[in-house]
């Protein structure tokens, strides 16, 4: 609870920061059905997200490896910390002009799943980027705690210099890491600035409004079990638009009278492929491989899932564990033992190291439940797109 | 002459409605047998493909029938006059399956927060509702009157 009233806090102060004139505060639900709702008949209403995407993963990409914390720390810069983002789940079919799927009647089924999977995967990467905002807000909470903290030691470190039990320059070396996480403060703030922007983009507010983003709540995950495989085997391939849309075509490869243009988009480059009758046997290769792909997909999401899982509940015993240890520290200091700052400096890394690793495992957890819920359609996904009901009924 | 076109109009008539009562006695028929499927796949835990086959099969033959009722008009009164013509407590009986059972089902269709069941099966209330209200106002009754029906919902 106090985290979160921690987060909010710092939410509204970089606000105050960046200076815009209105804030919103918005929660993932609502993400997902502002996003949801969008009309994505219009390609380039798709795009958005993939370019917000993109931009988002280039300016973390650059900055994360960087920060001066996660050397001061030893922390590991895990790779899902600066390249957080999403990709798809699997490539699927999207018909080059979405204008023209209701003049091509026999693809409507295909287009239909088409759409829904673009559709899932915007509400995905626009989650995977909420997820990324709140996992950012604490890690700068976490370095402007830490700052503090070595503040605290450079003033003992400082007292100890002039009372002769510390070698000359321990106390210069403790402020040379406070001014380095200075700068990583002011370098995350504006990545978050840039991301809350993004955010602000994709759900159409105005530029003067900025999100304030609902903290997530975490406790239910102690509860959980591990999941298996075959549990969700059925689910996965009876769901997936991607395969359903592949099936579909091809049914009507042996109708289709003209040829027809649609990208494969989702992985890598979109490339375009013609579909016409002789693409038949194509297209069952095709079904079968992204069937293939999507149980890979499934069996590394269910290992993930577990794994963090499992990580979880230790990361937040060591993140507990650590931060007695540290106190202890600084009770034993204040109390006047004998603790050397080394002592005071090991035990305060250790702290953000087990800190930093439990926070992140819970926004690798949040990832990978969201991207199972995507891959089953569940959740935020079941709720059919409106505007493709919409399309449907035009078509009858 | 006039008199022989409406007989034949007639005749017509009860011979098309009785080809859809037709079919909808297969329909009732079919999802008899995936209930006994069902029946008998229903408590292997945790499920595997073959209950997950079973289950979608029932689920979405009952969401074809209510779709069907829906989008064909035609269908609407042969029905009717079917279950008047049968016993609804035994239709019921033979082709519904209690709501404590759907329970059951959609607890073991459950981990963690996640669903693992077709779609099909989370609608289970929801359709039969739609099925009830394609019923006319006596069929209506009977079915609120009849455990086997009511019981379902």
């Amino acid at each position: 609870m106090n985290k979160i009233v921690k987060l909010l806090f710092l939410a509204f102060f970089l606000l105050s920061n960046i200076g815009f004139s209105e804030e919103r505060v918005i929660s993932l639900e609502e993400v997902a059905s502002t996003i949801g709702s969008k009309n994505y008949k219009i390609q380039e209403t798709a795009l958005e997200v993939y370019q917000a995407k993109e931009s988002i993963q280039v300016a973390r990409g650059n900055l994360f490896p960087k920060l001066n914390f996660f050397k001061i720390a030893a922390v590991s810069l895990q790779p899902m910390m600066a390249f957080a983002m999403v990709n798809d789940i699997a490539p699927f079919l999207l018909p080059k002009n979405w204008i023209e799927v209701e003049k091509q009647k026999v693809l409507y089924l295909t287009s239909q799943e088409s759409y829904r999977a673009l559709w899932a995967n915007e509400i995905m990467m626009a989650k995977a980027l909420y997820f990324n905002i709140l996992l950012d807000f604490s890690i700068l909470d976490h370095i402007e705690v830490n700052q503090k903290q070595f503040q605290e030691i450079l003033e003992i470190a400082k007292l100890r210099e002039e009372l002769g039990g510390l070698k000359p320059g321990s106390a210069r070396d403790v402020e040379i890491q406070i001014l380095a996480l200075k700068e990583d403060i002011r370098a995350l703030t504006v990545l978050i600035q840039e991301e809350l922007t993004f955010m602000s983009y994709l759900l159409g507010f105005p530029s003067s409004v900025e999100p304030v983003l609902t903290p997530v709540l975490l406790e239910e995950i102690e509860t959980f079990e591990p999941l298996g495989y075959s549990d969700f085997e059925f689910r996965v391939l009876d769901s997936a638009p991607e395969l359903r849309g592949l099936h579909h075509m091809v049914h009507v490869a042996d109708l289709l009278k003209k040829e027809v243009i649609f990208d494969f988009w989702g992985v890598g480059t979109p490339a375009s492929i013609r579909i016409e009758k002789s693409k038949k046997e194509v297209l069952k290769i095709q079904a079968q491989a992204t069937q293939e792909h999507l149980k890979r997909e499934l069996k590394i999401l269910i290992d993930q899932y577990n794994l963090n899982l499992e990580n979880y509940r230790d990361a937040k015993r060591r993140s507990e564990l650590s931060k007695i240890s540290l106190d202890q520290n600084f009770e034993r200091l204040t109390l006047g033992d004998d603790v050397t700052i080394r002592d005071l400096i090991e035990s305060s890394k250790n702290h953000i190291q087990a800190d930093t690793d439990f926070f992140r495992m819970q926004y690798e957890f949040l990832k990978s439940e969201d991207r199972l819920s995507r891959l089953i359609f569940y959740g935020d996904y079941d709720k059919k797109p409106a505007v493709l009901d919409h399309l449907g009924e035009t078509l009858k | 002459m006039k008199i022989k076109l409406l007989t034949y109009c007639v005749c017509m008539f009860f011979l098309i409605s009785c080809k859809e009562e037709e079919e909808i006695q297969k329909k009732f028929q079919k999802i008899e047998g995936l209930k006994i499927a069902l029946q008998e796949e229903k408590d292997h835990t945790p499920y595997g493909q073959t209950q997950h086959e079973t289950l979608k099969a029932y689920f979405s033959e009952i969401n074809q029938m209510v779709l069907q009722l829906k989008n064909e008009e035609k269908y609407v009164n042969p029905l009717n006059s079917f279950i008047e013509k049968n016993n609804l407590e035994e239709l019921c009986s033979k082709t519904l399956i209690l709501k404590e059972t759907w329970e059951d089902i959609m607890q073991n269709c459950t981990r963690n927060r996640f669903f693992l069941c077709a779609e099909e099966v989370r609608s289970y209330p929801d359709i039969l509702l739609g099925f009830k209200n394609h019923l006319n106002a006596k069929n209506q009754e009977t079915f609120d009157k009849t455990p086997a029906c009511k019981d379902s919902l």
